[in-house]
Formats: C-alpha cells, sequence, structure tokens
C-alpha cells in the first residue's frame, strides 16, 4: 500500500487551492489528488461556455497541464475514493486499490440535487453541475427546440443564458415566486426576470414540475413536462437545476456533521488528521455570524488555501466568508452578499434606484451585513469590504448609497494607509530599507 | 515591484491621470485622437473621485494578498512573477464580478465595449506609468519595492 504524508480528495477549486498552498510550505511531502473526474481541475462556474462559446476544457484548466508533475503531486484522474478507515488512516479506491494518508482532506464539493419527479430518469434530462453534463447537453443539441430548466438560481439562469446563446427556446420553471430568491431581494429578481424575457426566454414563477413525459410508450425520451397547474410545455431537453447539497457519503460515520461537514477556524474536523473545506463543509458565515454551508468558489478557494496551510504545520485560522455572487447573465451585471431579504425589525435599509441600477444595503445595529446591486456595481467591493470588516458606519451610512460613493466617503482611518505613501516612508530611509522600498519617486511630466 | 501611490493631499482632482491612462491604453497617447468620439471611456484602470474641496486618484495597489486573485473564478486574475503585479488574463476573464465585488479600492470595473474586467496594469510596456508622467501636481508617485519572497518557512 502506497503512503502519502498528504491525500486530496476532489481537484477543483478547494482542492487545487490547499495542494498549492501545500506546496509553498512543503515543497516534498507526498502529496496524492484524487478526483473522479477525468479532467484536470477546470473552473466549474465556466462550464456554460461550452455550450454558449465552444469552450473547451482547455480553455478552462486552472492550471498548466504540466502543474502536477512540476509540483510533485499525483493526480489520479477517474478515481473515486469510496471508503475512509479511521483509525487505520486509509481511504479505499472504488478500483480496489487502498492509500494510506498521514493527513486527509475531503474537498469533496456538491452534487446536484435530483428531485423525485415522475420521469426524471428519461434520456434527455441533464443535471449541470461538471464539464461532463455540458459535453452532453452540447451533443443533444443539434436534435433540441424546446428546453425546460427547472430551477431559476444562478445554476439554472446559467444554463439558460447559454441555451439562449444557441437560440433554442427556454422556459425557466422556478417553485417560489421569483427567480434568484436566494441571492437577491425582491426588486433584484424583477429586474433580472425583465432582462431574461428581453433575451426571449419565459420564466414561469410559482409553478412545479410534477412529471417529465415522453410521448411515444416505446421511446425513453422527453418530449414534454406537466406543471402542477396541468400546463403541459413541450420540450426535448429538461435541465435540472433545484440546487446542490455537500457531497458527504464519503464522511458519513468518519466526521461529524450537520448540513456539512464540520470544521474549525483552522479547517479541521474534529477527527484527527481530517480536514475539510469548500462547498462539502460548513464555515463560518461573517454576515450572519453564524455557521453554513457556503457553496460559492472564492469560500472554496480561501478554506482550501487555510486547510493546506493548517496540514503543512504553519496553521492560520480563516476569516471566514458569506453568501455572496456576482452574475454576469442576460447581459445585466449583479452581485450580492450577505443578507439580502431584510427583516424590518432588526434592519435598517438604504437603497438608490435608477432606470438602469439598483442598490441595496442592509444594516443590523449601524454594521452591513448585507447587499445587492444591479447594473453599475464597480464601487460594491467598497462596501464588501466595510461589511467584512464590521465597520460601523452608523454616522455617515446615506453616503453608502450615493451616486458619488467612493473612498472619500469613508472616514480616513479606514483608507488613508492603504492608498497613500506613509510620511514616514517618504522622509526616513531606515524605514524605507526595513519596508523593502528602494525608491519613491515622480516622473518628469509630460501631456 | 513598482506601483503607483498617491499623495491625496496633492491631489486636485484635474482628471489627467485618468485621461492619460485611457489615452495610453487605448494605445495613442494623444488624448484627443484616441478619445475622439467615443461614447463609452476605453479600459484605462483610474477612477478620480472628488468629494468638496477633497479630491483623490484611485487604482489597483496590487495587494500582497490580492482578494481578487483569490477570488477570480476562471484564474484570469494572477500575479505577475516577473513584475510582482495583478494581472488580468483577457482571454481567461468572463467579466463575471466576482474581482469588483471583493476589491475594498472599488479599483477593478468591467470593460463595457469588452464585457471583461479592467484594471490598472502598472503600464509595464513603460519607463514610468503613464498618470505619473501626467500628473501636474507631483500627487503620483512610483513606490519601488524589492520583490518579497513568496515562499512561507515553517515555524
Ligand atoms: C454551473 C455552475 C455555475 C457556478 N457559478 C458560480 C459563480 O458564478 N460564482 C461562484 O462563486 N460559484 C459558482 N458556482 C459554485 C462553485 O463552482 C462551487 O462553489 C465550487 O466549485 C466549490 O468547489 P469545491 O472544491 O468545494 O467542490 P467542487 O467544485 O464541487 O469539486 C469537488 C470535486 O471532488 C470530486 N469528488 C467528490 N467526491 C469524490 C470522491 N469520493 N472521490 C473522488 N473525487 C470526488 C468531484 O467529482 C469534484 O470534481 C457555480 C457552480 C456551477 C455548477
Amino acid at each position: 500500500m502506497n503512503t502519502y504524508e498528504y491525500v486530496i480528495v476532489g481537484n477543483s477549486a478547494g482542492g487545487l487551492s490547499a495542494a498549492r498552498e501545500i506546496r509553498t510550505i512543503d515543497q516534498s511531502g507526498g502529496l496524492l489528488i484524487l478526483s473522479d473526474e477525468q479532467y484536470p481541475a477546470y473552473s466549474r462556474p465556466l462550464i456554460a461556455k461550452h455550450i454558449s462559446h465552444t469552450k473547451t476544457i482547455e480553455a478552462m484548466e486552472l492550471v498548466p497541464r504540466e502543474f502536477y508533475v512540476d509540483s510533485h503531486m499525483e493526480w489520479w484522474p477517474g478515481t473515486r475514493a469510496v471508503r475512509i478507515d479511521y483509525p487505520e488512516r486509509t481511504v479505499l479506491l472504488h478500483d480496489g486499490r487502498c492509500v494510506h494518508w498521514n493527513s486527509l482532506l475531503l474537498a469533496t464539493g456538491s452534487s446536484p440535487i435530483v428531485p423525485p419527479i415522475e420521469g426524471v430518469t428519461r434520456q434527455g434530462v441533464h443535471t449541470f453541475t461538471t464539464y461532463c453534463d455540458a459535453e452532453s447537453i452540447t451533443r443533444q443539441l443539434p436534435s433540441v427546440r424546446h428546453v425546460v430548466v427547472i430551477g431559476g438560481g444562478f445554476i439554472g439562469l446559467s444554463a439558460a443564458d447559454a441555451l439562449r446563446h444557441r437560440e433554442v427556446d427556454v422556459t425557466i420553471v422556478e417553485m417560489q415566486s421569483r427567480v434568484l430568491s436566494t441571492m437577491v431581494d425582491e426588486e433584484g429578481s424583477t429586474r433580472i426576470e425583465e432582462a431574461v424575457r428581453a433575451s426571449g426566454a419565459d420564466v414561469i414563477t410559482g409553478r412545479r414540475v410534477v412529471s417529465i413525459n415522453g410521448d411515444h410508450p416505446e421511446s425513453s425520451s422527453v418530449s414534454s413536462v406537466t406543471l402542477d397547474d396541468r400546463t403541459r410545455l413541450q420540450c426535448e431537453m429538461v435541465i435540472l437545476a433545484v440546487g446542490v447539497r455537500p457531497r458527504t457519503e464519503l464522511a458519513e460515520g468518519v466526521v461529524p456533521m450537520k448540513q456539512g461537514i464540520l470544521v474549525d477556524e483552522f479547517m479541521r474536523t474534529a477527527t484527527p488528521g481530517i480536514y475539510a473545506c469548500g462547498d462539502v463543509c460548513q464555515t463560518r458565515d461573517f454576515a450572519r455570524d453564524a455557521d453554513a454551508v457556503l457553496p460559492v468558489w472564492p469560500n472554496a478557494v480561501a478554506g482550501g488555501a487555510v486547510a493546506g496551510a493548517t496540514m503543512a504545520g504553519m496553521p492560520r485560522s480563516y476569516e471566514g466568508s458569506t453568501t455572496m455572487n456576482a452574475v454576469p447573465y442576460f447581459g445585466l451585471s449583479v452581485v450580492s452578499a450577505g443578507v439580502v431579504e431584510h427583516d424590518p425589525a432588526l434592519h435598517d435599509v438604504l437603497t438608490r434606484r435608477d432606470s438602469t441600477g439598483y442598490t441595496k444595503v442592509v444594516l443590523k445595529e449601524g454594521v452591513i451585513v448585507g447587499m445587492v446591486s444591479v447594473g453599475d456595481t464597480s464601487r460594491c467591493g467598497i462596501v464588501y469590504h466595510l461589511m467584512k470588516r464590521k465597520a460601523n458606519v452608523d454616522n455617515w451610512k446615506d453616503m453608502l448609497v450615493r451616486e458619488d460613493f467612493g473612498i472619500l466617503s469613508l472616514p480616513d482611518s479606514l483608507w488613508r494607509d492603504q492608498l497613500t505613501p506613509l510620511d514616514g516612508r517618504l522622509r526616513d530611509e531606515t524605514d524605507n530599507v526595513a519596508n523593502g522600498i528602494v525608491n519613491l519617486t515622480t516622473g518628469a511630466k509630460r501631456w | 515591484m513598482r506601483r503607483v501611490l498617491v499623495k491625496d493631499d496633492l491631489c486636485i482632482g484635474c482628471g489627467l491621470c485618468r485621461v492619460f491612462c485611457e489615452a495610453h491604453h487605448a494605445g495613442n497617447d494623444d488624448p484627443l485622437k484616441s478619445l475622439k468620439r467615443r461614447l463609452s471611456p476605453p479600459a484605462g484602470g483610474i477612477r478620480v473621485e472628488c468629494n468638496g474641496i477633497r479630491s483623490i486618484s484611485v487604482r489597483c495597489r496590487h495587494c500582497e494578498d490580492a482578494p481578487c486573485i483569490q477570488a477570480c473564478l476562471t484564474g484570469a486574475m494572477y500575479r505577475d512573477y516577473d513584475s510582482g503585479l495583478v494581472l488580468i488574463d483577457a482571454d481567461r476573464c468572463v467579466g463575471c464580478g466576482t474581482c469588483t465585488l471583493v476589491c475594498p479600492f472599488g479599483a477593478i470595473r468591467k470593460d463595457e465595449q469588452t464585457g471583461i474586467a479592467v484594471k490598472c496594469d502598472g503600464c509595464l510596456d513603460r519607463d514610468m506609468p503613464r498618470c505619473v508622467n501626467a500628473c501636474p501636481n507631483d500627487a503620483l508617485v512610483i513606490e519601488l519595492k524589492a520583490a518579497v519572497s513568496t515562499i512561507a518557512t515553517p515555524a
């Protein structure tokens, strides 16, 4: 049996980030990355581009192919981990092989929820979370005129947007009363629905698909879906985008979990030697002051780096993340973070709207806990940063949604030393040397 | 690493840094030629803020622990090892806006024409960043910093 210092299950945002971090600290300890996908690590959010712009996997890969070899890592594609034995510290693979590890990272991500709808196994029904899914959708497209997308969250919208680029008819069926209901507030949803309709796609909200039908008894292919009000929609393809859930099956019985695997601020599970990061675990939501599953890319990358540092013996704590998203679908820029649906009893709300845009900031006791922005989102990062720092903005909160909001709207203490050369740096040579500053100069003038 | 800092007490908010930055990145050093009759500003990396008597020229400060690199969904935002600067691989960027959402300075925006992210690229093609040459009041300075080791050592 092979023994590795580090075994990482999952070769995506979280797993890759951890592997890179480990290698900045420990260049030689044996490192194995397992992945049940065939491809090198790729940008999952980009899979829609395979459908819309025929982007291939090469254009989505996160690291050059030589990366694994150059970094002295082993990467076993198409290899699924099926069981962890503890305290033996081994992991059994689908082909019967077994590897021994000293520390193990579970970066297994999430899997798409397949709702128990009649006919869900028919041909032409797809989930939409892997490059492989995007490939099979693209393969079937030439024989498709109508597609029903079940679910109006960002994965559903991403699929619908890509399909509109291919000029097929798309209908999004959303069970809630509005699309993107977990990402934006009601007004945000309205603006997005307008953009979706303007692109030629249809949105049906407040309805469920109750069956996926095939008209020919001898064929297993999809030909329509039926909604709970008995409406029938013709379609040759159905995309299931009703959400994802942490892929915890490997961890079952080995590490404690609630909605996801429980980890501490160093990304350690309660079982010594086992770590977790990304979509599969619960981490600190700094906007809500609670632990939650935060299935977004930046959380997996940042959490993975923390896990890698801890595994390699240089623990540092994770500052946490929050629900956050930026989507460019249907020609509309939308960003959100933290609490988007406010409770009037708890929260203060500031808004600004005009014909092209909409901005909302949610505060709790003078501290920003959430934001939504549609249209011009260029300065939302300043707000996000204040939220992350839990800065008390009560005295000047009205500035946050002003059209001229910017760095100068903030108290000096929040930005000055970051953007300007400190006087000390200009005058004191020794200080400059200590700061690694060689020279500070202005150039000759030219207009 | 070479980056531009601003002495905000000297900044008069004239906006020449922004204009020359945009002109330079539009491929022509003459703003009158390169900006002529454009409806939206070309790709530049500077925002000039004026607030009463105070003003400041804001651009990417190429953070050491750059949140935009960690947040980038596609690997488009990267640290250039030669210059130490944070740069965007335009072929990889899809304009999702996640970098914009996490930038504490609001220094990354989406270019209307190309739909992808733009920010200060440090004018690596020039001896001196264009904005520094353009500032009439010496409010912009470049900071030259010896490269810091990126390899951490175990405690
Ligand atoms: C279509 C789509 C669009 C998205 N858009 C955005 C967006 O715009 N912004 C954003 O922030 N996030 C977005 N996300 C979410 C983002 O992709 C995830 O949060 C991120 O991929 C999580 O990374 P991860 O490493 O935790 O897990 P994953 O990316 O899910 O990777 C886990 C990997 O582990 C493998 N694996 C699991 N179990 C095993 C096992 N037992 N053995 C071997 N391998 C295993 C899986 O096959 C997979 O390759 C999107 C997701 C999808 C599907």
